[in-house]
């Protein structure tokens, strides 16, 4: 068990799945000998070469289009879009190239790649930099997505999705790179699909992913002062989501807030909330409530965009709402 | 002005009820009242009931006065809120030209300006769909619970206060929580004796003859028996024997009934019930109607006590055409037997009771009473061979010397 952090996480994921199979290979821009803007890739290229470690031109749709390329005739490419904002480039590559291409060819071939793209706010860095656009690829059947909250659950996630034969998008929030956590000697990949149980609690059900997690929890602990226990699970994987963990829980609390730094509208909170109410219906004791952002760009503005984004303060007046 | 009427009816207050009787009128004709204000006070032949304004609204003509009884369902006064639960005219309740002072959250539709169609009048009751499983669960009516949530929505919590509140009239015993029966399945002996204590109660036609027999004599002779001989003769095997002797006088009682024949028995063998640790055991004591009391106690006492070890054998435990069963030594006055299967009579025999019974004179006595039921099979025995039996072993008893001496086959020491 050693310290890390959540950007350094990634990079050892990357590390070791390139040391345990040749055929791991990372493209993206100044990915290189920059490490990326992030620094997630540093030292990649020293250990395994510019051959495996790509820095490519900067055209997105060009670094999507050769990945899924590359991954259909035998590579693993771990490409790294620099902010899930252009992802808006790849769109065509992804959804009607790498998301259709097993079902299209009779199953005879599979697209193992993986999208790295961070999203999210919380450095001021505007309407084209803070997006979090993960409902988007969510709607897209082939491809699967996942959002770690903590340095363990990215190795592990990122070993899982370099490890999976369909492409999947690796949601991460550029917020959080230097999140500290620990990681084990030894770590092992976190099958995708299934949530963790990121806090205990019989009152409520908070459902949260990424960035929201701890701020899921800092108001459960709140919470926890007046009396409210929340539950805080953590996703994890978006799509496939854990269906049956968060029913399960709900059938204990009979109480859900869905939490994400996403927009509220058609988001990913949507969709859990429509499940619950089918699936869940009879053992709804409060109307399930959503917790993300407002239906607008994120705002440059230091005050605006604290103000825009989803915290501790707001998913405990959601609570203590359905606590009512 | 044109202001819509509807009615106020009779309330059904109960799955029987057919018609009340209005016993007063708490609000006058002219008079606006308030959602939940007491209108009027029906009584049926049960109990009164005060009937509750269902929404805010103005009496505008009381149709039945006090005293008044009224089907279920007639309109009893006309007034400006919504109709009653069952009220046909609601359907055809139209428009009012002024806004009506109504419930804030009565259903939009009751002053639905068509008019014509509006739907009969329900008012819904928020509830959460947890709530609402919870109530259909435990049967509770949502429209009796008071709802916490925001608007008055009714939360499961609700539901459960208001379930646990109408518990303890069903469990008295407060905050106790509930046992559920054991079951265990039943041993093989006691599987046995149920089995054939149902086919005996079910196919034998069982009639009952009860007597009483003063053994004030009876308890006397037995002490100075027990002090001249120290053998130490129970009450029971007197009665025992008694009921040997009693059955070997009426020879044509001595027989039972077996698959559709008369089968006699040459002695007189009587079964005695006996609680032993493998249940309830009946054994047969055989011959005992030609036996000396002391020499008959004898064999009373091997058999019982090779039942109460364990040691006995099928055959002590059939045959015979009677039984004994005595429940007097536990303090009961009286028992109503079943008749052994395979036999035709049981005796029932209760607890020695001093009672005054008045003497010839007519001065009170002190008589020490035993109580006897003997419960017979109408196929072999009737109610006078019943009685016979009775005055036989009553008999033998009141004239304990009886006992001692040898009797003869066929004897008859019963005047009848």
């Amino acid at each position: 068990m050693s310290d890390t952090r959540y950007g350094r996480a990634i990079t050892r994921a990357l590390n070791d799945a390139m040391e345990a199979d040749p055929s791991v290979i990372v493209m993206g821009e100044d990915i290189g000998a920059v490490g990326g803007p992030f620094g997630v890739t540093r030292g990649l290229q020293k250990s395994f070469g510019s051959e495996r470690v790509r820095d490519t031109s900067i055209s997105e749709a060009a670094i999507v289009g050769a990945a899924v390329g590359a991954a259909m005739t035998g590579l693993k490419p771990v490409v790294e879009i620099m902010f899930m904002d252009f992802t808006t480039f790849t769109m065509d590559a992804l959804v009607n190239q790498a998301a259709k291409a097993h079902f299209m060819f009779g199953g005879q071939v599979s697209v193992p790649m993986v999208l790295r793209t961070p999203h999210g706010g919380g450095i001021n860095a505007g309407p084209q930099h803070s997006q979090c656009l993960e409902a988007w690829f969510a709607h897209v059947p082939g491809l699967k997505l996942v959002c770690p909250s903590n340095p363990a659950d990215a190795y592990g996630l990122m070993r899982a999705a370099i490890d999976d034969p369909n492409p999947v998008i690796f949601v991460e929030n550029k917020a959080m790179y230097g999140t500290p956590g620990k990681l084990a000697d030894d770590p092992e990949p976190v099958e995708i699909g299934k949530a963790r149980r990121a806090r205990a609690g019989s009152d409520v059900t908070l459902v949260a992913y990424g960035a929201m997690v701890a701020e899921a929890i800092a108001a459960a602990e709140v919470l926890s002062a007046e009396g409210v226990e929340a539950e805080v699970l953590d996703l994890r994987s978006l799509q496939p989501w854990d269906k049956d963990q968060v029913l399960a829980s709900l059938s204990e609390t009979h109480r859900m807030v869905i939490v994400h730094e996403a927009g509220v509208e058609f988001g990913i909170g949507a969709e859990i909330a429509a499940h619950v109410a089918d699936a869940g219906f009879d053992e709804l004791d409060a109307p399930v409530l959503r917790v993300g952002a407002p239906h607008m760009p994120v705002p440059f503005s230091r005050e605006l965009e604290a103000e825009y984004r989803p915290n501790a303060n707001k998913i405990a007046d959601a609570v203590r709402r359905v606590m009512q | 002005m044109d202001v819509t009427l509807t009615s106020l009816t009779m309330p059904k207050l109960g799955l029987t009820m057919t018609e009340g009787v209005i016993t007063e009128w708490r609000a006058a004709q002219g008079a606006r009242v308030q959602q939940g204000d007491i209108v009027f006070v029906v009584e049926t032949d049960k109990i009164a009931t005060e009937i509750e304004a269902p929404s805010d609204g103005e009496i505008v003509e009381i149709l039945f006065g006090e005293g008044a009884t009224v089907p279920v369902g007639e309109a009893v006064a006309r007034w400006t809120g919504i109709g009653m639960a069952g009220d046909a005219e609601t359907a055809d309740a139209s428009a009012s030209s002024e806004p009506e002072p109504k419930a804030p959250d009565a259903p939009a539709d009751s002053q639905d300006s068509a008019g014509k169609t509006a739907k009969p009048l329900r008012k819904r009751v928020p509830a959460t769909p947890l709530a609402r499983r919870l109530a259909e669960e435990w049967g509770t009516d949502l429209a009796t619970v008071t709802g916490t949530g925001p608007r008055g929505r009714i939360k499961a919590e609700d539901v459960r206060r208001h379930h646990e509140a109408a518990k303890p009239a069903a469990n008295p015993g407060g905050d106790a929580p509930r046992q559920e029966p054991r079951v265990e399945p039943v041993p093989a002996l006691q599987q046995t004796a149920a089995r054939r204590v149902l086919e005996a109660k079910t196919t034998i036609p069982h009639f009952y003859v009860s007597r009483e027999a003063e053994i004030s004599e009876l308890t006397a002779f037995r002490r100075q028996l027990t002090e001249l001989t120290g053998q130490k003769i129970s009450l029971n095997d007197c009665i025992v024997v008694a009921f040997a002797r009693a059955l070997n006088d009426l020879p044509e009682c001595n027989r039972v009934w077996r698959d559709g024949e008369y089968v006699s028995y040459p002695t007189t063998d009587i079964g005695i019930a006996v609680q032993t640790e493998r249940g309830l055991l009946v054994p047969v004591v055989r011959d005992l109607g030609l036996l000396p009391l002391d020499q008959a106690a004898r064999h009373i006492g091997a058999v019982l006590s090779r039942a109460r070890d364990g040691n006995f054998t099928a055959d002590d435990l059939t045959g015979g055409t009677a039984s004994v069963s005595n429940v007097g030594m536990f303090g009961a006055t009286s028992l109503t037997p079943i008749v052994n299967p395979g036999q035709s009579s049981i005796l029932g025999v209760g607890d020695m009771r001093e009672v005054f019974r008045p003497d010839a004179d007519g001065n009170p006595e002190l008589r020490r009473e035993l109580s006897f039921v003997l419960a017979a099979d109408h196929r072999v025995l009737d109610g006078v061979d019943g009685a016979r039996i009775l005055a036989g072993i009553t008999h033998y008893l009141e004239n304990p010397l009886l006992l001692m001496a040898t009797p003869m086959q066929g004897q008859t020491h019963v005047a009848s």
